[in-house]
């Protein structure tokens, strides 16, 4: 039995919104602080706007390595909440449709700790909402974009997520009052369907020296429908059964992996010769997050004997975790440093604030979350003529670094009897990332 | 796509049977409950769920604070058969549960007050800080009173008033919230928790009524007999404000020989000591039989140490939360 819950609790454990969202893609982009949507310049814009794919005239394969380390704290007490970490790569293809560019691309953020995690929590359990799973999460996306005109450019695809549902079956054997005598067969059995979220964009390039960009990026949640089911007998081995066939059933369904729906405008500014001002602002739909926590079924279960021991009080309705919709205005900063020959040296800058979508926790749930000040900042080295006559075009290697400060609030419990009480949130994440882009 | 999941995960080298730390570490707790006995650790030298055992001396009434090694506790101590003038408070220490006490229980405090009739039990202390420790205690046999020692040297010697602090009370569990003391204690013929307040130095007055009650009307609750021994824990939350959380034991059935009542412990809250709220509806926090609570609430951990009965004697033992 012991070890079923286990692997009941290992499936139904780990999942999060997505890490792209809270850390940027691309160490250009992260650098900058996310404001993307206009000055995107490469195949990062298969996440930040689509739409700026079609600007690309060369093929770009990039490829890097992001993390992100929170050390998220309750009470001055870390928490231990787990890094975020993986490979970005991302792709575009530019080529020629009825005489109008045309650029195909595609994005992956592949976690190297977990493809995805799922987490049941019971809605009383303190857990960090934005920064539990989110970050922990695959991020695949397909994106096709159009130049309209020479100035205005349209993009869009599907990005994808899966929804989970399965069975652990247990048959055997369970021991008692021994339980460690138990003798049982384990057969797990998961369903994996994709769910697809759309995003889109569009590009418009102003002036000279101003260029407007706006996107949408669908939201999701993620359903997991998990059912134990538990048969056998239950007694000593080698002697009658105190129960024959009983049986426990159990089914949960819980919900990951919240995305908010996203809309972003933003311009990119060549406020001088070597110098752009990016910022974009983002609405983010968090009023549509529904409680996270488990609602486990009233059990069907055949325990003989012990029947009359069992009393299993339904399942309370999950309290509505009433988050509110947010706007996140980016700052992002370029400077071209140095442009010789050969080379170009870049230096950017960048800041967000977002603020919390999350209320002050006063009553059962627990959904931790503060609003956060970001500062990034990060530098690109350009091989103007690649790599000799293997690679002639441009080759790219940005870096990227970035804290972001929660900003300490304060959850004052309505009801002196709450299991957990008054408590203080703060903490801060650091954030790195690599990227080399290539040109081909 | 089929067990598709299943393979990914464990393609990726992770280990699908590890939960890992993901967030859960120092999760903050008023300590309200439920409570779970320590289980018995055939790795550790300590025989849990006891924590301290006297084979010739039943143990009980423990008082606990955080200090010394780990823990710091003093209790009620009484030989066998001897006469009910005969208990007196001992104290002992302890690293933690898992671990024995160390060296043995010595003699905190002896009856030697005429008021006292050779008997102080049911100690409760309050660390005001500078090796300033305040002992509050039953003494009394047949005009059972609360009497009050002071310790200037972090409890090695005592100092007593010559007379009452509270008369007619027993049982007390004392706080220091907002320059003042605060009694928790039973009073003969009652059923309920009464509270008692006093300043630094002076006479205590009870509230007008009770502070908890028994709920006799209400369907299995674990208290619709009687309440008693009582521990209040008064801390300051991380929000500034104080939090009063009260632990007493409940009886469902009036307490017999035949065993017809079955003590547990439940627990109570207040942002003022003044309104108090149940926590966990009916049920007790600790099931029975658990008596004797004294409590150490740390910001992500709540422990309880009750009276059980091992080989005959009673003992202190210890459950946690969460």
């Amino acid at each position: 039995m012991k070890r079923a819950v286990i692997i009941l609790i290992a499936l139904a454990h780990q999942a999060h919104a997505n890490p792209a969202d809270m850390f940027g893609f691309g160490a250009r982009g992260a650098a900058m602080g996310g404001a993307q949507v206009a000055a995107a310049n490469d195949g990062t814009a298969n996440y930040y706007n689509p739409a700026i794919l079609a600007r690309l005239d060369t093929i770009r394969i990039e490829a890097g390595y992001q993390i992100a380390s929170p050390a998220l704290k309750v009470d001055d007490l870390d928490n231990a909440v787990d890094s975020s970490r993986g490979s970005v790569i991302d792709i575009a293809v530019p080529g020629q449709l009825a005489g109008t560019r045309f650029t195909i691309g595609a994005m992956i953020f592949l976690p190297d700790e977990a493809l995805t995690r799922l987490r049941n929590e019971s809605a009383q359990k303190p857990r960090w909402a934005l920064y539990d799973n989110l970050p922990q999460r695959l991020v695949f996306g397909a994106n096709a974009a159009l130049a309209i005109t020479d100035d205005l450019m349209i993009g869009g695809g599907i990005s994808y997520m899966a929804a989970t549902k399965g069975v652990v079956n247990l048959r055997g054997l369970v021991g008692f009052p021994r339980p460690e005598l138990s003798n049982l067969d384990l057969a797990i059995d998961v369903d994996l369907d994709t769910i697809q979220y759309p995003v889109a964009g569009v590009w418009y390039h102003a002036a000279d020296w101003l260029d407007l960009g706006a996107s949408y990026r669908g939201g999701f949640y993620l359903t997991i429908d998990l059912a134990f089911n538990l048969k056998g007998d239950v007694g000593s081995p080698g002697q009658p059964p105190a129960v024959s066939n009983g049986h426990v059933d159990l089914h949960t369904v819980s919900q990951d992996l919240f995305q908010p729906a996203q809309w972003i405008v933003g311009f990119d500014a060549r406020v001088s010769s070597r110098a752009h001002l990016a910022m974009d602002l983002g609405y983010h739909r968090w009023s549509t997050f529904q409680n996270p926590s488990a609602h486990i079924d009233p059990p069907d279960l055949d325990l003989g004997q012990f029947n009359q021991f069992i009393n299993i009080p339904p399942f309370p309705p999950l309290p509505d975790p009433h988050f509110h919709d947010i706007l996140v205005p980016r700052a992002g900063f370029e400077w071209l440093a140095q442009d010789d020959d050969a080379h170009r040296w870049f230096a950017r800058a960048g800041a967000i604030y977002e603020p919390t979508p999350a209320p002050e926790q006063t009553g059962e749930s627990n959904f931790i979350d503060n609003s956060k000040i970001t500062l990034t900042a990060g530098a690109g080295y350009e091989l103007k003529h690649g790599l000799g006559e293997i690679i002639p075009r441009p080759v790219s290697f940005d870096l990227s670094l970035g804290i972001t400060e929660l900003v300490p609030r304060e959850h004052r419990k309505v009801s002196p009897v709450d299991a957990v009480g008054d408590y203080r949130s703060s903490g801060h994440v650091l954030e790195a990332g690599i990227l080399s882009r290539w040109q081909f | 796509m089929r067990y598709l999941i299943f393979l990914l995960i464990t393609g990726c080298g992770l280990d699908p049977f590890n939960e890992g730390p993901g967030g859960a570490d120092n999760l903050p707790t008023l300590g309200a409950g439920p409570y779970a006995r320590f289980a018995s650790d055939d790795a550790t030298p300590a025989d849990e769920p006891f924590v301290f055992f006297d084979r010739n001396a039943e143990l009980f009434d423990p008082t606990v604070i955080a200090g010394g090694p780990g823990l710091r506790v003093w209790m009620s101590r009484e030989v066998p058969g001897a006469p009910d003038d005969d208990t007196q408070i001992y104290y002992g220490e302890v690293a933690s549960v898992h671990d024995v006490p160390a060296g043995t229980l010595s003699l905190a405090l002896s009856a030697d007050q005429a008021w006292e009739q050779g008997r102080v039990a049911a100690p409760t202390v309050v660390d005001l800080g500078g090796k300033h420790l305040v002992m509050f205690y039953e003494g009394g046999t047949t005009a059972r009173a609360i009497g009050r020692a002071d310790s200037t040297d972090d409890g090695a010697t005592w100092t007593k008033t010559a007379t009452p602090v509270l008369s007619g009370a027993m049982q007390p569990s004392a706080a220091f919230a907002n320059d003042r003391f605060e009694l928790y204690v039973t009073r003969p013929g009652s059923p309920a928790i009464w509270r008692a307040v006093g300043p630094q130095d002076g006479a205590f007055t009870f509230d007008p009524g009770p502070v908890l009650e028994p709920r006799p009307g209400v369907a299995k609750a674990f208290d619709a007999d009687s309440l008693d021994s009582p521990c209040i824990v008064v801390h300051r939350e991380s929000t500034g404000r104080l939090h009063w959380a009260l632990f007493v034991v409940g009886y469902d059935a009036t307490p017999d020989d035949a065993g017809s009542a079955h003590p547990a412990i439940g627990y109570a809250g207040s942002w003022d000591g003044t309104s108090w709220e149940r926590f966990g509806g009916v049920a007790a926090q600790l099931g029975a039989p658990a008596v004797g609570p004294a409590a150490l609430i740390t910001p992500a951990h709540g422990l309880l140490l009750y009276v059980d009965t091992k080989r005959g004697l009673r003992a202190i033992a210890a459950a946690h939360n969460p």
